[in-house]
């Protein structure tokens, strides 16, 4: 679907969403993005309202520069976003994901893999308002390395609450040779390998 | 064959096997006992290739072929299958996946539904569940779990010789018995050169095999039959070694018989 407009609402969308300019998208009931095109330099709000709940899978070689992603939870919403990015270029993203009201539930879980030597810098931000109570965020961030010094996770959590369950971590790797060794040992080049290794981190693994 | 003459394995400069010899003739499985430290998983990394273990001196072939000039994928292409103490844990790759393209790249035609029948088969075959099929490999897996997939592997892979490190480590009674049993009927079906490296004679009551050795100083200093595992059992390996070391002519009968 293109938006175009500033601000515009949708109730129980599923599909991907073409956005060609800051927007503001309001989303009620059950609502799944499979797919996100934006611009460089945009600022994107999701904004979920009260109960209505996101799964947000996201497989994509790209992302435009300097794209602000800000996620809005009132009450009762849940959010589930997987995000697998395979990036080619540089790559600046920001992610906020704020929790305005209450019971809320957010599941974020984000697969980078640089595979040229571009930079990617990942800022994400997890947020729960002053006074709010029984708010769930869990948040992990999981890069694998195949150029060094490709890539930056800058993970934080601001709490102003003290009635959450919240946790964040963010993790990098390179290829682990053992896991080479191992799939050479049955027969696997290297290249295969490591693409094999990529492509199940990426959760592109074709049963 | 295998045949190794006067080898040497270095790790990281470290000479750890000093001069060892051995001949594995098809379908014979031999056993290498030896205390902790000696060089017998060392061996068995070497063999494959592994990195940080070289070969510094000796002959080592493959059927006739120079192993030392071999890679791990050109050693495995030639149907040897490494199963080690703790295979690693692969996050997001599954054994289909992998399975598969271990397959094509040995130049087999994978046909998807023959693939999958004969998964189901060898699945029931080791007691596995069938999802383990579609996991990745060995992530979540215990340790008995671990070895029953590569068992799983190896079904699949149908390899003609089996270098097995210390399968039995981390085992209970019955997944020992069940991952050892199904190494044997592998081996009544296939009949490939097994090496495995053990501690335990529980293993190699249900594995026999043809010759045992007892490796020791980097080298092999002493070698029987499966005879010889039940006396390291009840002697341990000082007395064993102490009392029991070849003579120059049991060596030459030996040599002479390989």
């Amino acid at each position: 679907m293109k938006i175009d407009e500033p601000i515009t609402s949708l109730t129980n969308f599923e599909g991907t969403l073409w956005i060609t300019k800051d927007s503001h998208v309001h989303l009620n009931g059950k609502n799944k993005i499979e797919g996100l095109t934006c611009e460089e330099n945009n600022q994107i709000t999701i904004e979920l309202e009260d109960d209505a709940s996101l799964i947000w899978i996201e497989h994509t070689t790209h992302f435009p520069q300097n794209v602000t992603i800000i996620i809005l939870e009132n009450n009762h919403t849940k959010l589930d976003l997987s995000w697998y990015l395979e990036l080619e270029e540089n790559t600046k993203l920001n992610l906020e994901n704020k929790l305005l009201g209450n019971e809320n539930e957010s599941h974020l879980q984000i697969h980078a893999v640089n595979v040229k030597a571009s930079t990617c810098q990942i800022k994400s931000t997890g947020y729960i308002k002053k006074d709010t109570q029984d708010n769930q965020f869990e948040e992990e961030l999981k890069g694998l390395i195949l150029y060094p010094n490709t890539m930056i996770f800058l993970p934080e959590l601001i709490v102003d609450s003290n009635k959450i369950n919240a946790k964040h971590n963010a993790t990098m790797k390179c290829i682990d040779e053992e896991e080479i060794f191992y799939l050479a040992s049955k027969g696997i080049s290297r290249e295969t390998s490591i693409e094999l290794i990529k492509n199940g981190f990426l959760n592109k693994t074709q049963n | 064959m295998l045949e190794m003459k006067h080898v040497e394995i270095c790790v990281e400069e470290k000479k750890i096997i000093k001069d060892l010899s051995l001949t594995i003739q098809d379908g014979e499985i031999h056993a290498i006992m030896g205390p902790n430290g000696v060089g017998k998983s060392t061996l068995c990394k070497a063999l494959m290739k592994s990195p940080g273990y070289t070969f510094t001196g000796g002959t080592c072939k493959l059927n006739g072929e120079d192993m030392t000039q071999l890679s791990t994928t050109d050693i495995s292409r030639r149907k040897v299958f490494y199963i080690s103490q703790n295979p690693p844990a692969i996050e997001g790759v599954t054994n289909a996946e992998m399975l598969r393209m271990a397959l094509t790249v040995n130049g087999e035609k994978i046909d998807i539904f023959a693939f999958n029948k004969k998964c189901n088969e060898i699945c029931a075959r080791i007691h596995l569940p069938k999802s383990f099929v579609h996991r990745a490999i060995n992530d979540g897996m215990s340790g008995g779990e671990r070895k029953k997939n590569e068992l799983f592997h190896m079904w699949m892979l149908n390899p003609s010789f089996l270098i097995l490190d210390e399968i039995d480590s981390g085992l209970d009674v019955d997944a020992l018995k069940t991952v050892a049993s199904s190494i044997m009927d592998y081996y009544k079906e296939y009949h490939p050169s097994i090496l495995i490296i053990t501690h335990h004679t529980q293993l190699l009551d249900i594995i026999k095999p043809d010759f045992v050795h007892i490796l020791h100083d980097g080298k092999i200093i002493k070698t029987g039959t499966a005879e010889l595992a039940t006396i390291i059992e009840k002697n341990g390996y000082e007395e064993t070694i102490g009392t029991k070391k070849l003579s120059e002519e049991e060596k030459d009968e030996y040599n002479e018989n390989r």
